[in-house]
């Protein structure tokens, strides 16, 4: 009884002590989230104020659930961010190990290594459009030594080509995000646990196996929420390398949410579309958390 | 505690001198402009020391805004939708015109261009044209732009070719490429973005086609639009004129493969003029500029741009920003503004100005070109128009649908915006 009433005393003051930062939380987080809701009920077009503004009930989720745009976009976005998180996963993880056994210049490579996360977006995505440029970039160049057709080097005109550049783009920016939180939880890892396994005769796959791929989900998941959230939201390269084009091949939700807000000014639309992006983004978190969440926990129990 | 005491110390002095220093506002009342950045700035500069001179109770800041249309475009309306009085002269593209007219954020110019003596007459018709909303002046042409064809004269004299004047004969010109060597026949502006709508309108119109008729019914969907949007097409894949490159080139692009003399031929602004006249360019003195080619049914008809100046309605201070309106808009002006930025002047008597005919040699054909130019819609609908347009042209281009589909996919999603937002100005 007396326990009960001193853990209530504590949780009343745990309570009063969080609130300040509940507060900011409500401030920063939720009531931006509530007033896009809501605004995704209103047509609101700034560029066109004699349309009179209000209520409008679903008719912006209509409009873009029965609009082929919004379909291509959300099937484009998703391909992308399972591509090319994917990809980076995998590269990173094998820049990560090498990384982790190098032994000279270590301090160097991991410099250049980071090299080109450390460059804008945009930036990147220039040196790419020079990369493929028809006239005088280096890929057309090689692809025209091997023959390939005239047409066929214009990489950024046709559907799937302009997207291999977008995701390699994308792979070559944030593949060292990817090497840079899995080599810290490389480092985490302590050595006895290998001395141990190599006295039980363990090989040196097994001891990754059993090692190394479980003590690292928990970087490998924050690092994968992380990249995971952005490749949803990809928008800079898409906006450099092709403007959604040809047609509307390349467009992802956060593209067509530029064009909805920024281009139309249809800010109830572009709330709406929002509001869809956030459930996208959120079923992706709740898939790790489902399927790698309990291994973190089991792993942290164990 | 010492530290901190000199802190204070500092501070105080500071805002004691700065007390002394601040000088009381001058007498009379300031305005804003805004307009382009880089050399558009630097030259608004050096005229606003002679306005501040002839005007010494005006103060004009000049604000610098982005030189990409549609941020330029974005910041505008974010001014004026909040009804911001800050911005009081705003320099326009032609196509914002009949948007900003629609919302309100524009003074009626008709009273006051008549009490100044202003002709109207002297403008280009279609300059004029998009300055006009529903029949009343919101806006004074600044400077125009249509689209011109720059070609070869030294490829053609060599082969004693005859030059272009039809689609036919802009889709013979492989022949020429190849003679030659060039890896380009006719290079323009394809990518999905503003520049494909203007040079699709341009193959659309030259061949007598429209997009809406004159009782302002959307009409896309016709065989000479067809016959257009197929010309385009045929262009890079049947004909092999046009790289499949041009898919993903805008203005500037086309630009340096002509200018590397690459190309027999290309459609651009005739800001390029200059730039190709330049010492650097390997087709100084080598090229020319002439009309566009028109096909069986249509006459040469270049997309109209440029840009416009227009006040804020919200400006505080509409009389003396129409005193400067005419400061810029004045012959003279007009003239020094050409002759420094190399942007022509609306007005069709300034065509035959003997100086600047000497810096501009081909001024009489920009000047028919000019005539014969047409504006885009003239809607405050129209960036919906074209992202639409932009998107199907594009794939039809790219050969992700044909011709035929992007005109009747376009038709019918410009008349679900027209259907949806129509109350808020048809065309």
């Amino acid at each position: 009884m007396k326990r009960a009433v001193l853990l209530s005393r504590e949780a009343r003051w745990g309570y009063l002590l969080l609130a300040p930062a509940l507060l900011v939380i409500a401030l920063v987080a939720l009531y931006p989230l509530g007033y896009t809701l809501w605004l995704s009920f209103q047509q609101k077009i700034i560029k066109l104020p004699g349309l009179k503004p209000g209520w409008v009930g679903l008719a912006h989720y209509r409009e873009l659930l029965t609009g082929a745009r919004f379909w291509l976009a959300l099937v484009n976005t998703v391909m992308f961010t399972v591509i090319s998180v994917g990809l980076e996963l995998l590269l990173g993880l094998l820049a990560a190990l090498a990384i982790h056994r190098a032994r000279i210049l270590t301090g160097l490579t991991r410099a250049a290594v980071l090299l080109p996360w450390a460059i804008p977006t945009v930036l990147a995505a220039v040196m790419w459009l020079f990369l493929v440029n028809p006239a005088f970039g280096l890929i057309p160049m090689g692809l025209r030594f091997l023959g390939v057709s005239e047409s066929s080097q214009v990489l950024l005109a046709h559907p799937l080509s302009a997207w291999a550049v977008i995701i390699a783009t994308d792979v070559w920016k944030n593949t060292p995000f990817m090497t840079l939180m899995l080599l810290a939880g490389l480092q985490v890892i302590p050595t006895d646990l290998y001395e141990a396994a190599a006295m039980d005769g363990a090989s040196r796959w097994q001891a990754f196996r059993r090692i190394t791929l479980p003590l690292l989900v928990p970087a490998t998941l924050v690092a994968l929420i992380f990249r995971t959230a952005q490749a949803f939201m990809v928008f800079g390269q898409i906006y450099t390398l092709t403007g959604g084009g040809p047609g509307n091949a390349t467009e992802t939700l956060a593209f067509l949410n530029y064009q909805a807000i920024l281009n139309d000014m249809r800010f109830g639309y572009g709330a709406a579309l929002s509001v869809l992006i956030f459930l996208g983004s959120l079923a992706f978190a709740l898939l790790y958390l489902a399927t790698m969440g309990s291994q973190l926990k089991e792993g942290g129990r164990s | 505690m010492r530290l901190a005491l000199t802190w204070w110390g500092c501070l105080w002095l500071a805002l004691a001198v700065a007390g002394c220093g601040a000088t009381p506002p001058p007498p009379g009342v300031s305005l804003v402009l805004a307009g382009g950045s880089g050399p558009e700035e630097a030259f608004a500069q050096e005229q606003l020391r002679e306005f501040h001179r002839l005007h010494p109770d005006i103060r004009v800041t000049y604000q610098a805004t982005p030189s990409s249309a549609s941020e330029r475009h974005t910041l505008y309306v974010t001014w004026l939708s909040s009804q911001a009085p800050d911005i009081d002269v705003l320099n326009l593209d032609v196509i914002w015109v009949p948007e900003f007219a629609a919302a309100g954020w524009l003074v009626p110019l008709d009273r006051q261009a008549a009490a100044a003596g202003i002709s109207l007459d002297d403008f280009l018709p279609a300059g004029l044209a998009c300055s006009l909303y529903q029949g009343k002046l919101y806006a004074l042409p600044w400077f125009v732009d249509a689209g011109l064809l720059y070609y070869r004269r030294d490829i053609y004299a060599a082969a004693g070719a005859p030059l272009p004047h039809t689609f036919a004969d802009l889709l013979r010109v492989r022949s020429l490429k190849e003679k030659f060597g060039l890896p380009y026949g006719f290079l323009f502006q394809g990518q999905t973005y503003e520049g494909l709508v203007c040079v699709a309108l341009e193959f659309i119109w030259s061949n007598g086609g429209r997009v809406f008729d004159d009782s302002g019914r959307l009409v896309l969907d016709q065989p000479r639009n067809l016959e257009a949007l197929k010309t385009m097409v045929n262009l890079i894949y049947r004909d092999r004129v046009s790289p499949l490159a041009v898919a993903t080139f805008q203005e500037e692009d086309c630009r340096h493969a002509f200018e590397q003399g690459y190309a027999v031929l290309m459609r651009n602004w005739p800001y390029a003029y200059p730039l190709l006249s330049q010492p650097a360019s390997r087709v100084q003195g080598k090229f020319g500029v002439l009309p566009l080619v028109h096909g069986p049914d249509g006459q040469p008809t270049s997309c109209f741009g440029g840009g416009c100046l227009g006040i804020n309605t919200f400006s505080r201070h509409p009389a003396a920003a129409w005193t400067l309106v005419r400061f810029l808009m004045s012959r003279k002006n007009l003239k020094r503004r050409a002759k420094a930025l190399g942007m022509l002047p609306p007005l069709a008597s300034l065509y035959d100005d003997p100086d600047l005919q000497a810096q501009f040699p081909y001024l009489q054909r920009l000047k028919n070109v000019f005539s014969q130019a047409r504006p885009r819609p003239i809607t405050p609908l129209y960036s919906f128009i074209s992202d639409i347009l932009q998107v199907h042209f594009s794939r039809a281009l790219t050969r992700q649908e044909t011709p035929q589909e992007a005109l009747q996919k376009s038709q019918t999603e410009i008349a679900g915006v027209l259907q949806r937002f129509g109350r808020a100005g048809a065309p």
